[in-house]
């Protein structure tokens, strides 16, 4: 430090000033450091140190032994060298940096009325010969001074000595800010090229500061909350992550206020408690300066003196600089990382979007949105669409991570609240509510075909979460409401195609009388022979789409054929089957066609039952099954007949639940035979009943002996024919 | 190495979209890996994250777990009274 | 409804042909494997044996690969029309990618994912792609044979029918590998250079517990729906009998099977056997099972067999030819004018000293009367044809003019006919033109000390495996193994 704080430009300050005193004074000065080396050069009106400095090691040594005598000196002093009455004036001074310390040497100073005294003396002593030589010189050049007069030269000097170390300091200073300011650019250049965290540079800046102890940021995380986030320093590890609130300490008060705020001489304050307790220990100030974008507070930065530091006002304005800096640092950091997490999610969600367009299915798209909006929020815990289902009484919900009772009470509140009050609403913004259990929602409306059909809501922990997460929500709610139109449209063509197709097979029927009448008993069979349980509903349609299109002629089909393909394959693979009837073989059709080969045969039929036992390419359990669903509907059709007197609606699925009912209450069955009996009216084997109730084979056999002995039937097939009379009775 | 965020969340969207779309598959993160062509080390964090939040099953432990897609709650005949 | 057990416990494979190799199908709960060479199609046999599984019968299944990658599953098959996500979507199937330990792992525990699975789509059929990686997993010396003998253990548990896909290769050269005393049955798939031209594509049954198989190489076609299996020899032209028809019951139960139940009413078989085989047993246990049916049969009878002979041997089968004849459904052909008992007299049609067109004649004018009248009563008529007699005293030429043409209006009128012959004494020529004429062919003969019986050709393309007779005490005296 030494080389630095006596610059060129310093030491030549310092020599002039030197050379002023030892003008004025008639003496000879010196300036050294500690270990005796001359600072600058000695003064060249009194020759004593020049010679001194330029004599050999032995004497040089001998005169700086005599000086060390007076190491720790704080102030000047009259001190005798050498020989009692020989008086030099030591005035020591500071380095700027307060690790050294430096003197002023001025002599020599001589007492009225010994200067002949020491003569003697001189030319007595054991010096040796330069030494001697020196001191003589010396002691035959002096004047001799009264005590009045020397104490006046031990002040001059001791204000040579002060003068010397402000100088020092001042240029020190200059020096220190001047390069504290360009580590300071370098630092923030650094992190900003390499992208750095803010929590990395803490320790940096940390170092820059001559009165940080510690430095630490704590983050605003919910409103009235702060989390310290960032520290650095020595013990103030134990701050990482704690929690205070709004006005609670040092901090909370800081981060009341919008302004600046330092506290000093705070060691008893009981508001000092938070930092103390968690390992900074005693202190002596604290500095807070709010971190804040726009309106908003993002944090306070927070400096911890534990002692007090001599300042001036170029090293106050650089520490107050220095926060500053540091403040907006962290601020643009945050910002920067608030754009790139956000960044970060619109990215992904970009491509899941071509997923979510080629997903042409209502419910897939809610199940995209439901899981990708808990991927897009910083801590996930649920999400909810809500979406009017078709006849507008009921809503549909698809939810993740809400108890299901929760879940359906809030889609009541939501269909309530939004889709109800302002279905016309357009807007594309997002709402905050507040559930009854305190949950905080927010939500975005699903709007497409005209009106808010819908609503994407997820849970979210603060409105901080809120800010953070709203623009990325807000664009898959809109995409989500986009690619939904889009299925609507499609659907809407689906629609006008069907009623196309049912006007089409209105006027085909007028040719065709009785192929019409046939193809009526088809649809006929298929609706009801899906309300028996034998096929789903999806099934019954599409099946009864391409039992109309079989009537149209080619080019009705073709001009359908888009619209209905999966249908128009049915049909040409029902074709396939027709021309391999009869051949041997094995055939492999698709159930759809097995299905409508069967129903078709059976309207053919004039007759109530079929002659034959099998068709081919048909598995025989789905011939028998409807064999078997037809014998029963023709049953219980004609018995409504005989009893209303005209044609009710057909429901054996009906009939047979109100069959059972009456039967288990007649004939008392137990739970478990009630089970079996209503797979049995089903047509299951005693297999598929021992594998659906996860029962053995044998068990079900016991069961069906207990059922027919209390039923006193002897098979399977009179406890049928039991349950469908008891159904229409 | 470690992976940033940013990637780890497009494995996330990945990982969701391929279970969605393949609802019906049993994987482990291994055999994910593969199958996508991702790091296994990343893929079992992005699984186990998707696991926490609901999204997918998992059964079993370590390497042994598999991990499935859960089909979320729907209830499509909610009277609004 | 389907209540009796056994029907329910074959498993249709639902892959065109493959049933008919394995008569009908494989018993529930059998472990197959199914090995072959990379590219033979095994894959697509697992997948189709599934697939039909779910289209035909109603039975979901799993397919649990090692190796390929679902996607590559699902565009590959989508090639054939098959749309596998839609059967996942309908609970049908389930395609499962894991690491084999991973598999095992959850297959041993109590409530894992297999049992899960197996509950929630009530599985019926798997497929393992491929059990050739248990051997990387086992320890070194076990080959993995724990591993696949759980599996195979776990399989039988839940009754669920199994195909093992194996590669073909790795146990070339090798003893016989464990896993095929394991399994009950082994199906190979090949793929040979055949004439430099042509590739062709083979398969083969090398074992099936529980069913009878038909045993050979058979040729198969990846079509644009799938792998369709042709079982050898089978022709488009054969194909004019129905599966709906009914069968003759041939009397003896092995060549009952063999024939798929008996010979196929209306079709002409041809029993060719030469002079040292004995052909009498089968003959006659053939007739006799007609006259105890209640059936009319039209007897030729030969220089050595009169009524006499014949009523004695049917006799031995449990059958009166007597009682017949007075219910008058049992007519004779006779060459040599022999005498008879007065309840066979009208029953008789002496051709001999007739000409070839007389004798036609003489025989239609016969038998037509009968025959409509019994066809209103909804009889069935049977004819044994003694090719032999009728070569010998008709001439060649006149089997040659006339057979093809009898067969055919025979089959019209639902007549089923059984020629008996002797090829090598015919000679090739007419001898080829006869299997040409007729439905099917069994031929049995004699080599070295034993008799064996094969039935070369049939109507449904069914050829079977050279099988011995064996005499038995007992009716029908024979049975083939």
């Amino acid at each position: 430090m030494i080389e630095k704080s006596w610059a060129m430009d310093v030491k030549k300050t310092v020599e002039e000033i030197q050379h002023t005193y030892a003008e004025f004074t008639n003496l000879s000065i010196l300036i050294v450091d500690s270990e005796g080396r001359p600072l600058v050069k000695p003064s060249a009106y009194h020759p004593f140190f020049k010679k001194l400095v330029e004599a050999d090691g032995d004497t040089r040594e001998r005169f700086w032994q005599e000086v060390r005598h007076y190491a720790g000196l704080t102030r000047p002093a009259l001190c005798d060298l050498w020989l009692p009455g020989v008086k030099f004036i030591i005035a020591p001074f500071q380095s700027p940096a307060r690790d050294a310390v430096y003197y002023v040497l001025a002599g020599v100073l001589i007492q009225s009325g010994t200067k002949d005294l020491l003569e003697e003396e001189v030319a007595g002593s054991g010096l040796y010969d330069e030494g001697r030589k020196l001191l003589y010189d010396l002691v035959l050049e002096a004047e001799e001074l009264s005590d009045e007069e020397a104490e006046v030269w031990r002040e001059k000097i001791g204000k040579l000595a002060e003068t010397a170390e402000r100088i020092l300091r001042s240029a020190y200073r200059e020096t220190y800010v001047r390069d504290r300011i360009a580590d300071l650019r370098g630092i923030l250049s650094t992190a900003r090229k390499e992208r750095i965290s803010v929590g990395d540079t803490f320790e940096q800046f940390m170092a820059l500061s001559s009165a940080a102890d510690v430095m630490g940021y704590a983050q605003k995380i919910a409103p009235g909350e702060y989390r310290i986030a960032q520290v650095a320093g020595e013990g103030a590890s134990g701050l990482q992550d704690a929690e205070f609130r709004e006005g609670e300490g040092f901090l909370g008060q800081a981060a009341l206020s919008d302004n600046p705020m330092q506290w000093t001489d705070i060691q008893r304050d009981p508001r000092a408690f938070f930092l103390k307790q968690r390992g900074v220990g005693e202190f002596y100030g604290l500095r807070c300066f709010p971190v804040r974008v726009g309106g908003e507070q993002l944090g306070i930065l927070f400096i911890v003196s534990k002692k007090k530091v001599q300042t001036d006002a170029l090293l106050r304005e650089f520490e107050d600089t220095l926060i500053v800096l540091v403040g907006e640092y962290i601020a643009s950091g945050t910002i920067e990382a608030r754009m790139e997490r956000q960044i970060q999610r619109l990215r992904p969600l970009m491509e899941v979007t071509r997923f979510m367009i080629s997903a042409q299915n209502t419910q897939r798209i809610m199940f995209m949105l439901v899981d990708m909006s808990l991927s897009l929020v910083w801590n996930p815990s649920s999400a909810i669409i809500v979406h009017e289902s078709s006849n507008g009484q009921k809503v549909q919900i698809v939810s993740r991570g809400i108890a299901n009772d929760f879940a359906e009470q809030y889609a009541r509140d939501v269909a309530k609240r939004v889709l109800r009050e302002s279905p016309n609403s357009h807007s594309v913004g997002f709402e905050l509510s507040q559930t009854e259990e305190g949950q905080l929602m927010i939500e975005y409306p699903i709007v497409y075909a005209g009106k808010t059909r819908g609503v994407l809501a997820v849970s979210l922990g603060s409105e901080q979460e809120a800010e953070e997460c709203r623009e990325v929500l807000l664009a898959l709610a809109t995409m989500g409401s986009i690619i939904l139109q889009s299925v609507h449209d499609q659907q809407q063509l689906g629609l006008q195609n069907e009623r196309f197709l049912r006007l089409m097979y209105a006027s085909a029927k007028l040719g065709e009388d009785d192929q019409g009448k046939k193809k009526d008993l088809s649809l006929r069979l298929l609706d009801e022979y899906a309300r028996y349980g034998g096929i789903t509903t999806e099934e019954s349609v599409l099946l009864q789409r391409a039992t109309m299109l079989s009537l149209l002629n080619d080019t009705a089909k073709r001009e359908l054929s888009e619209a209905f393909a999966e249908e128009l394959a049915v049909l040409k693979e029902h074709q396939a089957m027709l021309d391999t009837e009869g051949q041997t073989g094995t055939f492999s059709f698709s159930r759809y066609t097995q299905i409508l080969r069967t129903v078709l045969y059976f309207a053919e039929l004039d007759e109530e039952t079929a002659s034959r036992l099998h068709l081919t390419g048909v598995s025989p359990e789905l011939f028998n099954h409807f064999r078997k669903f037809m014998a029963v509907r023709h049953t219980v059709q004609s018995e409504v007949v005989l009893s209303d007197g005209h044609t009710a609606a057909f429901n054996p699925a009906e009939a047979e639940e109100r069959g059972i009912d009456a039967i288990v209450k007649e004939f008392g069955l137990s739970k478990r035979e009630k089970e079996v009996l209503e797979l049995v009216v089903r047509a299951s084997s005693n297999k598929d009943i021992a594998a659906k109730l996860f029962i053995s084979e044998h068990t079900v056999k016991n069961h069906l002996t207990n059922i027919f002995n209390k039923m006193s039937v002897s098979d399977r097939a009179q406890a049928i024919a039991r349950v469908f009379n008891r159904g229409i009775g | 190495m470690t992976i940033s965020d940013q990637e780890l969340l497009k494995l996330q969207m990945e990982c969701t979209v391929f279970f969605e779309n393949n609802p019906y598959a049993y994987e482990t993160a291994k055999g994910l890996s593969k199958k996508l062509g991702r790091g296994v080390e990343p893929l079992q964090i992005v699984l186990n994250r998707l696991a926490a939040i609901s999204i997918l099953e998992k059964r079993g432990e370590g390497n042994m777990a598999i991990y499935s897609y859960k089909t979320p709650y729907t209830q499509s005949e909610v009277e609004i009274h | 409804m389907q209540e009796t057990g056994l029907i329910h416990d074959i498993v249709h494979t639902g892959v065109p042909g493959l049933d008919v190799l394995l008569n009908g199908g494989v018993p529930r709960g059998t472990t197959i494997i199914l090995e072959g060479n990379p590219g033979t199609g095994k894959t697509t046999l697992g997948i189709q044996f599934l697939l039909e599984g779910a289209r035909q019968y109603g039975e979901s299944g799993i397919y649990i690969t090692f190796e390929e990658l679902p996607e590559q599953i699902y565009r590959d098959m989508s090639g054939f029309g098959w749309d596998l996500r839609e059967l996942e979507r309908q609970n049908k199937l389930r395609i499962i990618c894991l690491e084999p330990d991973v598999l095992l792992d959850q297959m041993t525990r109590t409530d894992g994912l297999f049992e899960q699975l197996i509950r929630e789509i009530d599985c019926k059929r798997v497929v393992i792609d491929s059990i050739s990686l248990f051997r990387t997993l086992g320890v070194s010396e076990n080959d993995g044979r724990e591993q696949i003998y759980s599996i195979r253990n776990i399989m039988r548990k839940f009754d669920l029918t199994a195909f093992f896909l194996r590669e073909y290769g790795e146990t070339e050269g090798r003893s016989t590998p464990f896993e095929n005393y394991v399994c009950d049955g082994i199906i190979r798939l090949s793929l040979r250079e055949h004439l430099e031209k042509y590739r062709k594509r083979t398969i083969e049954i090398l074992k099936m517990r529980g069913t009878h198989i038909v045993e050979g190489e058979h040729h198969y076609r990846f079509l644009k729906d799938g792998i369709c299996i042709l079982p050898a020899l089978s022709m488009v032209e054969d194909k004019i009998l129905n599966d709906g028809v009914d069968r003759l019951s041939t009397g003896i139960e092995s060549l009952d099977e063999l024939l798929l139940g008996g010979l196929p009413q209306g079709s002409a078989f041809m029993l060719d056997s030469n002079s040292k085989a004995n052909y009498k047993y089968l003959m006659n246990s053939i007739l006799a099972e007609r006259l105890k049916r209640g059936d009319c049969v039209l007897f030729m009878l030969s220089g050595l067999s009169s009524v006499e002979t014949l009523e004695q041997t049917l006799e031995l089968f449990g059958s009166s030819l007597k009682e017949a004849a007075l219910e008058e459904r049992v007519f004779f052909i006779d060459h040599y004018h022999r005498k008879v008992e007065p309840e066979y007299e009208k029953l008789v049609i002496h051709v001999d000293r007739l000409s070839n067109e007389e004798y036609q004649k003489k025989v239609y004018e016969a038998i037509n009367p009968h025959f409509r009248e019994t066809i209103l009563q909804g009889k069935r008529w049977f004819i044994h044809y003694d090719l032999n007699t009728i070569i010998s005293e008709r001439g060649r030429e006149f089997v040659k003019r006339n057979f093809a043409d009898e067969m055919a209006r025979c089959r019209a009128a639902g007549i089923t006919v059984l020629c008996q012959s002797n090829f090598t004494e015919i000679g090739l020529e007419t001898s080829s033109f006869l299997e040409r004429a007729s439905n099917g062919v069994i031929r049995t003969w004699v080599d070295g000390s034993y008799q064996y019986l094969q039935i070369t050709k049939s109507p449904g393309g069914r050829m079977s495996a050279p099988h011995i007779v064996d005499n038995i005490r007992d009716r029908p005296y024979v049975r083939l193994i």
